[in-house]
């Protein structure tokens, strides 16, 4: 009874299901000068060239602060793996899901790959066939 | 083995009034609310590609040109009128929000009620902030002809930030809501909880915009 | 896990108790209110359950009957039965009804009623939300339907693709109550999904782990997975449509730079996932069905378990097959024509293992087992057509022909309608306590599968003959005209079984009335722990949480095994089975809020549907009444729900009827003299009921400490 008592009281400390670790206040507030700080580096960006490396590492800065603010400020670091995996299936299906439909719709090769996609609009499109193919001038008319 | 199961979890909840031992330890409030922030991952993710999608579209052409189905509609893209300095300052007044939301929940773990409230009612004006800067935003770019029905990259937008700025809306108002209760008396200590499982949502709130911000405003 | 509120009242800062309406608004329903209004405001599972199950018997005669006006228009060429436009209303209205209103409700019906049951718990993890999802889901059933009298029904098919449903070409208000009704129906659907998952994840029995789920839970959870990921998607689709429509936007307006084909994509990520919503948990309803009726454990259960997830995980991967002519290039086509074909294997697994269940099996051929093997065999048919529609190349020639039609008919009614009749047939008695006639079932089935084959046959070979679909009428000399005079048939057959079901349902109620059969607790002999519990299943569930062992544990009680691994009886089903009548179970109290709530939602959409007129501009002063209205209730609504505790506090303070907790001192002297009076039912020993309750070592005090329903 007192071992249940003691983690009771425990819990009660805390006000809190889990009882687990809780950051401290000042690692809250080192977790915020943090983001503040990738936040000011993601606006200084308007003056770096415009190029494919500055759009990565803007992506690499997104994922990092999407990633602290769910570690830290939602706790996911501190709580059971199951709350970070109903997350983690979220994501992973939207990223999946609408990176294909970007790709079918001609998003990932906007020059008009004709393998991804039919040709944009201001590219014309290959010349319809005017003579029916070969098996079927071989096979007659049909009835 | 399932004794100890559930006796285990059932401790854990022995102070508090609100028991209910759950299979995983997790109470099904919370479980409840990361399931549904995973599901809105896929609704600002349908939301974001559109936006992403029609972005560079070919917008209007502005008049037209007679006696062709043209792109009528506004040759301005969206992208050309960010003020992003304000738009940064705003993306600084969200991320201190979601600070100042841990904090709230800090001080509800620690049963500091008053602290709490201090610090939820921060938050929520600091949302409104946020929310008051969308608006003038918005208004500018209206001004600046560039309204709703504009062009597709316009509509994209306005539907992408409308949206969230909607859902920053609900969770001032459910932070108040939740302040209300405290200042009321009622919600007990033992319901910290609840202040925790608001934090989530407002934190996602938050990281959507981590998103929107870079996809929409910074990526050229 | 025992759903048990602790009686200790929200601390007010004045001091004073809480009254049963905090908010001082409604005086809260009490268990004491029965009849039908009890019904309005309970948040039993079980009732749900039953309401979603009528719900959706209702709507399916709807969606037959618009079936019916399908199919007599199209049984001779030439017809004008039906003009144009109110054929395109009818088969949309009637794709729509059949899929949101019909099925999906039903399958939610035996997912409500039984999910609890079969994992040992006493009801769903929020139960006033599991009411509010019921009533939306009503609502919006309602709302869409009332197209009919306001204007004219949906007209752009179930997929509703745009340009064909923007305002240029359908001006009437038909999509809009697409655009709303979906949505109010999405709300109801994504809330109950949410609930559903945590119900399974968080109140299994004690012992129950994940490999110990029935199959049919499991398909359940499934389900309510593939809910929540998709419909925010759909939800994403309607919303563009709708500011498409009525705001002037043109997301999908490819004269102004938008883009048709975005519509397709959103609406199919939902759309596909959306099928295995229909046909999982028909899946799952045959699972349990043909192992109970073959005396042997289903075959390979970690196969239909992992194959169960595979399906609903691959399905998000093979949205774009039904879009295979619409212009995306060839490695898209590609990608998505292998994904189609790979789903098809576990599929495959499934269907080998109900049929390696049946093999060497005690085969006793009642009428839910009928029905279970005809679901097995017509889904089969309509899977391998559907394997012929993966091949790309192929379905260029079967893309918007009736052969499609036919494919997917026999999945969805020979899948998966036969599966939820085959549930109905099994779980009636466990339900309402009397058994449906087995002969009519038989005749009901004998008639449903003439007609379907009839029917969707008949498609088939109309597709391959070169009948395109969504056309009102055909000519003469296209030479479509004797199968469809065969599906037309056959699809009045299908009526006629129907009907058959409704005489039955009537038929074997008389007859129970007038000489009523104590069926006991499991007619079946069955394995799951639903049959463990007395029929009709008590208010509470279980007298006391089992603990679980094993898969099919209430068969493991029942059953052993001799050395030679043949089943051998070792405990007499009513050693085994629980009592009705006990005591002392708290459960959460009833609420209006749910149905209030549920009630805004169609008000604020009619608002905003007609505030306006579309082309003269005018505002309609009714209309932004209603919709106002509309707003005041959902807002009165939400908060009166926040202020209400899930557990009346009340619920046992002086006068109350039945239940209190045995083991507390001040509620039992009070209640010592009614108790007297209630009537002789077999209870329980005094300590059991709180232990059991208790699920735990926790000990018992004088206040039942036992776990909460939150909300």
């Amino acid at each position: 009874m007192t071992a249940v008592a003691e983690t009771a009281a425990h819990a009660d400390e805390h006000g809190h299901d889990e009882g687990h670790a809780h950051p401290s206040d000042a690692t809250y507030w080192k977790v915020g000068a943090f983001l503040a700080v990738l936040t000011a580096l993601e606006v200084s960006t308007i003056w770096w060239p415009e190029n494919v490396l500055t759009s990565i590492t803007l992506i690499v800065m997104m994922i990092i602060k999407f990633a602290t603010v769910a570690a830290f400020f939602m706790h996911l670091r501190f709580d059971s793996k199951i709350l970070q995996n109903l997350l983690l299936v979220g994501i992973i299906m939207a990223i999946a899901c609408y990176a294909a439909m970007g790709g079918a719709l001609n998003f990932w090769d906007q020059g008009g790959n004709q393998l991804i996609n039919d040709a944009p609009r201001d590219q014309p499109l290959p010349p319809a066939p005017t003579d029916p193919p070969a098996i079927i001038r071989e096979s007659g008319p049909s009835h | 083995m399932s004794e100890t199961l559930t006796a285990s979890a059932a401790v854990h909840h022995e102070a508090d009034d609100h028991a209910h031992p759950t299979v995983t330890g997790i109470s099904n409030e919370k479980l409840a609310m990361w399931l549904f922030l995973g599901t809105e991952c896929m609704l600002f993710g349908g939301l974001i590609s559109t936006y992403m999608l029609y972005k560079n579209r070919p917008v209007g052409s502005g008049e037209g040109v007679a006696g062709v189905e043209g792109l009528a509609g506004s040759p301005t893209r969206v992208s050309e009128l960010f003020d992003i300095p304000f738009t940064s300052a705003s993306s600084f007044v969200l991320l201190a929000s979601s600070l100042t939301m841990v904090f709230a929940v800090s001080s509800a773990m620690r049963k500091d009620q008053a602290r709490m409230r201090l610090w939820l009612v921060t938050t929520a004006v600091l949302g409104g902030v946020f929310v008051g800067g969308q608006i003038y935003e918005f208004t500018a770019f209206v001004k600046e002809g560039l309204g709703f029905t504009s062009n597709v990259a316009a509509s994209a937008f306005f539907t992408l930030t409308g949206f969230h700025g909607v859902h920053v809306t609900l969770g001032i108002l459910m932070l108040l809501f939740t302040a209300g209760l405290s200042l009321r008396g009622r919600l007990p200590d033992s319901k910290a909880e609840a202040v925790e499982i608001v934090g989530l949502y407002w934190h996602f709130v938050d990281v959507v915009w981590i998103l929107i911000f870079t996809v929409v405003y910074l990526i050229k | 896990m025992a759903l048990i509120e602790a009686r200790t009242p929200l601390a007010i800062g004045t001091g004073e108790p809480a009254r049963s309406n905090p908010s001082g608004v409604f005086a809260r329903p009490t268990t004491a209110q029965t009849g039908w209004k009890s019904w309005l405001t309970s948040v039993d599972h079980k009732k749900v359950g039953i309401m979603y199950g009528i719900g959706a018997l209702f709507f399916f005669f709807v969606g037959g009957f618009e079936a019916l006006l399908i199919r007599a228009q199209l049984a001779q060429p030439g017809s004008r039965l039906l003009s144009a436009d109110v054929y395109n209303q009818v088969y949309t209205m009637h794709g729509v009804t059949m899929v949101f209103f019909f099925v999906m409700p039903m399958a939610a019906a035996f997912i409500n009623y039984l999910l609890p049951l079969q994992i040992g718990a006493r009801d769903v993890a929020f139960p006033r939300l599991n009411a509010f999802s019921f009533w939306c889901w009503l609502g919006a059933a309602i709302f869409f339907n009332s197209s009919w009298f306001l204007g004219g029904g949906a007209d752009g098919g179930w997929f509703a693709y745009p340009p064909n449903t923007s305002v240029t070409y359908s001006p009437g208000h038909g999509m809009d109550f697409y655009v709303f009704g979906l949505a109010i129906a999405g709300i109801s659907s994504l809330v109950s999904s949410i609930n559903l998952i945590v119900t399974v994840i968080n109140l299994r029995a004690p012992g129950m782990t994940w490999f110990k789920v029935p199959v049919f839970t499991w398909m359940a959870l499934v389900t309510q997975f593939l809910l929540a990921f998709s419909l925010p998607v759909i939800t994403v689709a309607l919303f563009l449509l709708g500011f498409d429509r009525n705001f002037g936007s043109q997301f999908f307006d490819a004269a102004h730079g938008g883009d048709p084909l975005l519509w397709q994509h959103l609406f199919w990520i939902f759309g596909h996932p959306e099928v295995y919503i229909i046909i999982l948990p028909s899946f799952g309803i045959i699972s349990e069905i043909i192992p109970v009726f073959s005396r042997k454990p289903i075959f390979g259960y970690p196969f239909m378990v992992f194959s169960g997830i595979a399906i609903a995980f691959m399905g998000f991967g093979v949205w774009a097959h039904h879009m295979f002519a619409s212009g995306m290039g060839p490695m898209s086509v590609m990608a998505f024509s292998l994904a189609t074909m790979f789903i098809a294997v576990p599929t495959g697994v499934k269907v080998l293992n109900w049929v390696a269940t049946l093999y060497g099996g005690k085969l006793s051929f009642k009428a839910p087992m009928v029905w279970a093997v005809g679901t097995v065999a017509m889904f089969t048919i309509g899977g391998l057509s559907g394997i012929t529609h993966s091949i790309a190349p192929v379905d260029y020639q079967h893309t918007d022909t009736y052969h499609i039609v036919g494919h997917f008919h026999y999945v969805i009614f020979g899948g998966g309608v036969l599966g939820l009749f085959a549930g109905a047939y099994f779980w009636w008695p466990k339900v309402f306590g009397w058994m449906l006639g087995d002969r009519m079932g038989k005749v009901h089935f004998a008639f449903t599968l003439i007609g379907l084959n009839m029917t969707f046959g008949a498609m088939h070979i109309l597709g391959l003959q070169g009948m395109a679909r969504r056309y009102f009428t055909y000519s003469d000399y296209q030479g479509f005209g004797f199968w469809n005079l065969i599906a037309s048939i056959g699809a009045f057959a299908m009526g006629f079984g129907a009907l058959l079901f409704a005489a039955n349902v009537w038929l074997s109620y008389r007859k129970h009335k007038a000489n009523p059969v104590e069926l006991g607790p499991d007619p079946w002999d069955a394995r799951s722990l639903e049959w463990m519990v007395p029929s009709p299943t008590p208010e509470y569930n279980f007298s006391e949480i089992p603990e679980i062992a094993e898969l099919d544990e209430f068969w493991h009680r029942k059953y052993g095994h001799d050395e030679d691994h043949r089943a051998v009886r070792i405990a007499a089903t009513e050693d085994v089975a629980q009592k009705p009548g006990a005591t002392g179970i708290h459960l959460p109290s009833p609420s209006y809020w749910p149905i209030v709530l549920a009630a805004g939602l169609p008000l604020l959409a009619y608002g905003v549907m007609f505030h306006k007129e579309r082309y003269s501009g005018e505002y309609t002063a009714w209309a932004i009444g209603v919709g106002l209205l509309g707003v005041i209730v959902i807002v009165a609504a939400i908060f009166g729900w926040v202020m209400e505790p899930s557990t009346d506090p009340e619920a046992d303070g002086g006068h109350h009827d039945h239940d209190h907790d045995p083991a507390d001192p001040s509620a039992a002297a009070l209640e010592a003299p009614a108790e007297a009076e209630e009537s002789g039912t077999a209870e329980l020993a005094e300590g059991e009921p709180v232990a059991a309750l208790a699920g735990s070592g926790a000990q018992a005090s004088a206040t039942s400490n036992e776990e909460t329903t939150g909300e």
